[in-house]
């Protein structure tokens, strides 16, 4: 390693700083506005005092399962014992994504290689975007200590809370320079950080359900606020273990892109078939082939979750000591409608099918990423028409989605039967909680196809659709706006407040209607659109 | 002085090996057209000259340093232009040129200004909208408004239309003039007919054939039609003789260089009436080595 490896790291900075004027300001800001919302609902819950309320939760044993241990009974000691988890979150991403988009994704498209015969040493590329990623968590990390502050935390136990989730960010931002360096596409690189989030969040309530102050905390970024223990006992010396920790796998990272090529992967690159396979030969099979890989991720994550919780509800919905504000969510007393031993089997369900309609949607998005990317017309000078191309895709989008929710709705009815004893009668049970959630899902999927067909620029108001729906929810149960407004979301059809044996099947018709309308709609205006070109 | 000098250079990903040994020399000063078909390895030896490839055996020197040690060092001393240009689809082009220009070390904004206005490219346009052709020129307005002493040009001209081609060559030529190295590896044959000064002819990852232009005439064949007074002697049974149709007392025929004296010796007792000699386009010397190529595969 020398000067000279490094040479153009400033100006790359620029510009990766100018590509990321939007997106840099989004994941810095984002935890910011969580914590805040964190501490509303707090304050909106705390009209009998906020330390009755969080001793509450402390006792409740599904609560604490999944939270752990309350570690400072104040509204800064809700904001880190609520809030941890959703901000590594959003800072994970923002880092992996930052990452990726500034290294892999521009070897992929063959930019760095436009950029590194200019006077740009090998290392410049990961090193700009390692700042990047480094600067915009250390900014999160004073923005979320400075946001506790005016809410009245200490400054000392703040600005530790603040380094410790700019820790968690930076060791993912070191993944994602891991990732990108083994395989020549992003998608890997994608895939690995996915999943590195998905472990560490696991890991985090593996720690929580084990009293929260397990080895495992050492070595799970998301429950690093356990090491710190800001506004408790505030151990602010781990956090040089936490930057070395964070360290490794950038040094790693380092490493390996010294020993491969511009463009390539650490690993060599596979090959694929000679001769496309003989199905091989309509739009419907080429969307599947496309489609099939991050169908399986979804069925392998969300089906993992699933089989976790499934397997560990009967346990916690039966110990009793339940606190009122979850039996009571929204003001009803849910938890004797649907039965005691369905109330964390039924949310987890309701929760997941909210990410299942993300799925359906960014499977009626890949149509845009073709049209734009300029293979769509590669088909459509076929023997294709419009209608048939944008089928395929939505086609794949409904029935996999759909297959997602069957194929959990099985595992979870298993896992839960077995767990119960009693596998004839729950696997039906837990089976129709899964199924009925396909008619709102593919709401969401209706909508985004239509936006597609219509208006193509303005796709990305799907998912403010898809957020006010949780949003709803969340609102709701903090009891801010009450049943009526929240009919609005079709998931409200199938919530988990409503014994599934007693589900209105009417609106459910409705719905598929619906969004067999929208559907339409959107094929109708692809048909009628410009497909859009690069000039 | 070398400014490229390539000996036994060979380059393996994986099990499939894309250079066996290639031999390449760049004198400074000159154009050198690099051609050969797809995948021939044309764009491997670039990059391997950009040092963002490393090889795999062989020796190579560029401008006097090693490009991958030195990779840093000798890219403020040279510019590249790639065949498929990719730009950030939210940047506009006018940043874009600046950018690379800043990374190289600085551009002459008298000489953007020109190149922008003769390309007539828009440089406000997000470069998202920008079409092949434009991308590329995003490419060359950047390179061509920085000095260096080497151009490492790989089909820069793709995408562009024989007006925008012709300018390119203007500029290729300015910079000849000046005393700079070029390296151009094309498709287009009239191109480095026009440009280059020497060619090298690569194959399946070989350089089969190196020289100048004449040079290269020389090891060919000669397109002869000749209309005779009398019938000719038998010419298929001529050596270095092929390829001849008859029509009447008119002939077609190739000869190879070296037999060229030998047949017009038996021609002229017969009274020529008239006579013409193509001699050989660098496309009949690229599809000799090509044609080569598409016989040994149709073989297998």
């Amino acid at each position: 390693m020398k000067t000279s490896d490094f040479a153009g790291t400033g100006t790359l900075f620029r510009l990766f700083l100018r590509r990321d004027r939007f997106l840099l300001p989004l994941w810095i800001f984002l935890p910011v506005i969580l914590g805040l919302v964190t501490a509303a609902t707090f304050s909106a819950m705390a009209s009998q005092g906020l330390q009755s309320v969080l001793t509450e939760f402390d006792k409740d044993p599904l609560i604490s399962a999944l939270l752990g241990p309350v570690m400072s009974f104040d509204l800064s000691g809700a904001i880190v014992w609520r809030g941890t988890s959703q901000l590594a979150l959003v800072l994970g991403i923002g880092s992996l994504f930052t990452l990726i988009r500034h290294t892999r994704a521009d070897e992929e498209t063959g930019r760095s290689e436009l950029i590194r015969a200019y006077v740009v040493g090998p290392y410049a590329s990961l090193t700009a975007a390692l700042l990047l990623a480094g600067i915009g968590n250390l900014a999160a990390g004073v923005l979320i200590a400075l946001s506790i502050i005016a809410l009245g935390g200490a400054a000392g136990g703040s600005f530790l809370f603040g380094a410790t989730m700019s820790a968690v960010g930076c060791f993912f931002a070191g993944i994602g320079a891991l990732g990108v360096q083994l395989r020549e596409n992003s998608g890997t690189a994608r895939g690995i950080g996915v999943a590195a989030l998905g472990l560490g969040i696991a890991m985090a309530i593996l720690n929580n359900f084990g009293g929260g102050d397990t080895l495992l905390r050492w070595i799970t970024p998301m429950a690093w606020q356990r090491v710190t223990q800001p506004f408790a006992g505030n151990h602010g010396w781990s956090l040089v273990y936490f930057a070395a920790f964070a360290a490794v796998p950038a040094v790693i990272a380092y490493v390996l892109s010294a020993r491969r090529d511009l463009g390539a992967g650490v690993l060599l690159a596979r090959s694929g078939p000679p001769e496309a396979a003989p199905h091989l030969s309509s739009p419907l099979a080429l969307a599947w082939r496309l489609q099939k890989k991050s169908f399986i991720g979804w069925l392998v994550g969300t089906g993992l979750y699933i089989v976790v919780f499934a397997a560990i509800s009967p346990g916690l919905s039966n110990a009793g000591g339940m606190s009122d504000w979850l039996s009571n969510l929204g003001g009803t007393s849910w938890s004797d409608e649907v039965g005691l031993g369905y109330v964390f089997i039924s949310i987890s369900f309701y929760l997941i099918a909210l990410f299942v309609a993300v799925y359906a949607m960014t499977a009626v998005l890949r149509l845009q990423k073709e049209e734009s990317e300029g293979r769509a017309e590669m088909l459509l000078d076929k023997k294709v028409s419009r209608v048939r191309w944008m089928s395929s895709h939505l086609t794949v989008a409904s029935l996999c989605s759909a297959a997602l929710l069957v194929a959990l709705g099985i595992a979870g009815g298993l896992v839960y039967g077995l767990a119960t004893g009693d596998l004839s009668h729950e696997f039906w049970h837990i089976f129709g909680m899964s199924v009925a959630k396909i008619p709102p899902v593919w709401i969401l999927l209706g909508v985004t196809a239509l936006l597609y067909g219509l208006w193509p620029r303005i796709t990305a108001l799907g998912w403010v659709v898809w957020f006010s729906f949780s949003i709803l929810e969340l609102a709701w149960e903090a009891q801010l706006i009450d049943w009526s407004l929240m009919r609005i979301s079709p998931f409200s059809y199938v919530h988990y407040t409503i014994n599934i044996t007693n589900l209105p099947l009417l609106p459910l018709f409705w719905l598929l209607c619906l969004s067999a309308v929208l559907t339409g709609l959107g094929l109708f205006g692809f048909r009628n659109r410009d497909v859009l070109t690069k000039a | 002085m070398n400014v490229i000098h390539i000996q036994k250079l060979t380059k393996s990903f994986g099990t499939t090996q894309a250079l066996k040994g290639i031999d390449l020399t760049v004198k400074q000063g000159e154009v050198h057209g690099f051609i050969g078909p797809n995948g021939a390895g044309k764009s491997t030896t670039i990059r391997i000259l950009l040092g963002i490839l490393r090889k795999t055996s062989g020796e190579i020197s560029l401008l006097g340093g090693d490009p991958w040690q030195d990779a840093v060092e000798l890219h403020r001393r040279l510019l590249y232009v790639p065949g498929d240009v990719t730009l950030w689809p939210d940047l506009s082009g006018g940043e874009i040129i600046d950018l690379l220009g800043r990374l190289h070390g600085g551009l002459n904004v008298s000489r953007k200004k020109q190149l922008l206005e003769r390309f007539q490219l828009d440089p406000t346009k997000k470069s998202g909208t920008y079409s092949k052709g434009n991308r590329q020129k995003v490419a060359l307005v950047a390179a061509f408004s920085c000095e260096a002493e080497l151009y490492l040009l790989d089909e820069p001209t793709s995408g562009l239309d024989p007006l925008m081609e012709m300018l390119f060559q203007e500029y290729v030529a300015e910079v000849k003039k000046a005393g700079k190295t070029v390296l151009l590896s094309s498709h287009i044959l009239s191109e480095v007919e026009t440009l280059c000064d020497r060619v090298s002819i690569i194959r399946q990852g070989q350089i089969v054939e190196s020289g100048t232009l004449s040079q290269l005439r020389h090891l060919t064949r000669t397109t002869v039609n000749v209309e005779t007074g009398s019938a000719a002697i038998e010419l298929e049974k001529m050596s270095g003789v092929h390829d001849v149709s008859q029509d009447g007392l008119k002939y077609r025929f190739s000869v190879d260089s070296d037999a060229l004296t030998e047949v017009m010796e038996a021609l002229l007792p017969l009274g020529i009436k008239s006579l013409t000699a193509e001699p050989p386009s660098l496309e009949d010397l690229f599809i000799r080595h090509y044609g080569d190529d598409i016989r040994e595969k149709g073989e297998i």
